[in-house]
């Protein structure tokens, strides 16, 4: 039967032989393996250091808050972004019975990508950040990202438009909504001007800043973490187990509710925030109806393996799979219940979502890229996976390493925030020294870099197994296979539709649609931007003021260090928080804020009201040594702040670029900044000798810093005319 | 807030191209048929060198 309908097919021409490329899979899975390790391990380090703050210390390019930036964006963007790019590479040739569209745009993509990635790991330990979490490389990088992503997308919609299958299998369709969300939301979010090569201001300021950062955040996530695996998910499990998916209608269904409701979640990052309580609950509405297309995915994914438990049993492939998809489970009721405004005064800022996201994206993302790499190394290099025990023992360390991971930081995260809410009787914080409710958890932390150790370990298993695989066969680099070109026979029965949809392909009007609105995105954003943003940054405090060219830098500096990564500067309106920091964050405050530093997390405490709490002397000697002023800090050292002078050289353009910005410094202020630098750094320096030190010199880096910490959350306490509202 | 109007544009933007797609593929016919392409895709495709041995057979 089936050899009758393929001569069939070869006597009417229609048949064709089609190369699907192996060797750029083969190359995107290398990279993806390499850097996961590489993440993996730089993760590792950091949690070390929040128990041994010594640990590596002293050293600027490896402290912590410079290499958290780059642990996140090596597992996400080299780590996870390879994988997807393994799996969009393999899957959509299949499904296109089509070879992807140009090999030469799938080298300039694959070597494109790991140049970007090579120059995060350059710039990112030097401090070369724009704070922005996920989104911390600067201007140069981010307009590479943008090309290589375009090279990507073309390559992808190329290959669509040449498939030789009629439908576009939902797979196929996370993709293209993975291209045209993450390029939307990357040019949006990385909107900045440039000072120099290196550094450059956010476009926005505080709220606004904040908002468009989460919007991009929590599409990060949706779109670069969880469609594309999403794809990954519909093409492996049913070529793996041999079914079909459970059922292709909730496939579809799934698909569409989910873009639809994810672009609207993000404030649910911001609740309690300074953002205005609208965007908050439109935020958390999106969120919480985002569960039925998340969970109709994860049961459509589990329900594909219905009568196939005995190969999950036995198929390391499934095993990954199963794991990985329930934790998607997990993390996507997780996150609707944290974005209930409850719940989310309860998590927020503490460890419970360090363990949400690690849930996902140690065994969803990690548990389907080891799925897939173990389903598809075998396969082009025509072999057997070199040790199915193997494969097992890595599965067990990733599960085990996870769970041994999460609980503990789940525990401490509910066990922090309850510290921080807990008062005595008379009305006073009972643990009123925010240090006792760090030293708390430091039994979790050790734990976490225990499981975290156990799912590295599983994850060099799995390299070898898949190494020795690779060696125990040849790549396969072009596949040769003979399919049935759909697109030349007449569908049975042919209707007008299917006539339409031939021309559809031919003249090409999806790719014309598709700069349509690239064209239309680009010149929307160049007209609104400029007029809309700089006229409502103006402020509506008005005792709050632009920061001085010593602050301006401190502020610098502290963005440099990654301070953001365990000091929020966000006071929400709770009793245990004004209690504890001082009046809540106003949204007017952080007019001059480019970019916003309210951060995700208090490792810290919150700094927001730390201006004049503490003589410059004790900031002097904390960042010196904190155990010096807070005995078991685990906060490191910063010992080259005080060995490195204060560069002025972009002092002036600093202050340029942000009046271009809408920051009223004075006319031609921007010429004398280096000297109101010098003398305000003379004063914060004598500050710091009448704490007794001796040897304070103003060019310091030290003394900047000091002069913005200082300058933290004062300007509301001014009792300037009034706190006139405009 | 002069970032909202900003943000709700480019989500109404994406929501609005997938919303068009949507109904352009749905009246195209794509998802006419919602059984056969689940069970499609779980074939392998035929590599050349059985095919050759397919012919001389032939």
């Amino acid at each position: 039967m089936e050899t009758t309908l393929h001569e069939q097919d070869f006597e009417k021409g229609s048949r064709e032989l089609v190369r699907y490329d192996n060797a750029i899979v083969k190359m995107f899975a290398v990279a993806a393996l390499g850097w996961g390790i590489i993440g993996f391990l730089v993760g590792l380090i950091v949690a070390i250091k929040l128990y041994v703050p010594e640990f590596l210390g002293g050293i600027d390019v490896l402290s912590y808050g410079r290499l958290r930036p780059l642990h996140t964006n090596a597992v996400i963007f080299a780590f996870a972004g390879n994988a997807i790019f393994v799996g969009v590479y393999y899957s959509l040739q299949r499904l296109c019975k089509a070879r992807m569209f140009s090999d030469l745009l799938s080298k300039i993509h694959f070597w494109g990508w790991q140049t970007i990635i090579v120059s995060a790991a350059l710039t990112l330990p030097l401090g070369i950040t724009t704070s922005k979490e996920y989104a911390e490389l600067e201007w140069p990088i981010d307009l590479a990202i943008t090309l290589v992503w375009v090279v990507f997308g073309w390559n992808m919609i190329g290959t669509i438009m040449r498939r030789k299958e009629r439908h576009m299998y939902v797979a196929i369709w996370f993709y293209l909504a993975t291209f045209l969300t993450v390029a939307l939301l990357h040019v949006v979010n990385s909107l900045a001007l440039p000072v120099h090569l290196l550094k450059s201001y956010s476009m926005y300021a505080g709220v606004q800043d904040a908002l468009v950062q989460w919007w991009y955040g929590h599409n990060a996530v949706a779109f670069f973490l969880t469609t594309p695996f999403l794809g990954i998910m519909y093409y492996f499990i049913p070529k793996a187990s041999g079914r079909p998916v459970f059922s292709y209608r909730l496939s579809i269904v799934h698909f569409w509710a989910l873009i639809f409701l994810y672009i609207w979640a993000g404030p649910h990052h911001l609740l309690y925030t300074a953002l205005p309580d609208w965007a908050q609950s439109l935020g958390a509405v999106f969120s919480v109806m985002l569960i039925a297309p998340s969970w109709g995915g994860m049961v459509n994914g589990l329900l594909t393996l219905r009568g196939a438990w005995d190969k999950v049993r036995v198929d390391p492939v499934l095993k990954f799979f199963v794991v990985g998809i329930t934790a998607y489970g997990m993390s996507t009721f997780e996150g609707p219940m944290m974005s209930l405004k409850n719940i989310n005064a309860l998590t927020h800022y503490t460890d419970y979502i360090i363990a949400h996201v690690h849930l996902g994206a140690l065994l969803w993302n990690g548990g389907l890229t080891f799925a897939m790499l173990y389903y598809i190394i075998p396969r082009i290099y025509r072999t057997k996976l070199y040790s199915v025990s193997l494969a097992n023992w890595h599965f067990w360390l990733m599960t085990l390493g996870v769970v041994i991971y999460v609980i503990p930081m789940y525990w401490g995260g509910i066990t922090q925030a309850l510290m921080w809410k807990q008062f005595l009787p008379d009305n006073t914080l009972q643990y009123n020294n925010f240090l006792e409710t760090v030293t708390q958890l430091i039994p979790m932390y050790v734990m976490r870099s225990i499981g975290g150790t156990l799912y590295l370990i599983g994850a060099c298993v799995g390299v070898w197994n898949l190494y020795k695989t690779a060696k125990s066969g040849s790549l396969l680099a072009d596949e040769e296979v003979y399919v049935v070109n759909q697109m030349r026979v007449q569908a049975v029965p042919s209707t007008a539709h299917k006539e339409y949809w031939h021309r559809v392909l031919e003249g090409k009007p999806l790719r014309f649609s598709l700069y349509t609105i690239a064209a239309v995105l680009i010149g929307g954003v160049v007209e609104f931007i400029p007029t809309a943003l700089v006229e409502s940054n103006i402020p509506t405090i008005a005792t709050v003021t632009p920061y001085t060219p010593l602050e301006l830098e401190g502020r610098d500096i502290y963005i440099r260090e990654g301070c953001y990564t365990c000091h929020s500067q966000m006071i929400r309106p709770f009793r245990s928080e004004t209690a504890r920091y001082g009046d809540y964050s106003k949204p007017g405050e952080f007019v001059y804020d480019r970019p916003f530093q309210w951060g995700s997390k208090r490792t810290g405490p919150d700094l927001h009201r730390e201006g004049g709490k503490r003589p410059n002397a004790w900031h002097w000697k904390h960042m010196e040594n904190p155990r010096s002023t807070s005995p078991n800090s685990i906060m490191p050292a910063y010992p080259w702040l005080y060995t490195t002078m204060l560069d002025t050289k972009h002092t002036e353009g600093k202050i340029l670029t942000l009046q271009k910005l809408g920051v009223p410094y004075p006319e031609g202020f921007a010429g004398r900044a280096v000297a109101d630098l010098r003398e305000q750094a003379k004063q914060v320096a004598a500050g710091v000798e009448e704490g007794g030190i001796r040897g304070v010199q103003p060019e310091q880096e030290i003394v900047a810093l000091i002069a913005y910490l200082q300058r933290l959350g004062t300007d509301i306490k001014k009792t300037a005319p009034s706190t006139s509202m405009k | 807030m002069g970032v909202m109007p900003l943000i709700i544009l480019c989500s109404m933007l994406v929501a609005g191209t997938f919303l068009i797609l949507f109904i352009r593929i749905i009246k195209q016919g794509q998802y006419d048929d919602i059984t056969t392409p689940a069970i499609r895709m779980t074939f392998d495709d035929e590599p050349r060198k059985v095919h050759d041995k397919h012919q001389d057979i032939s």
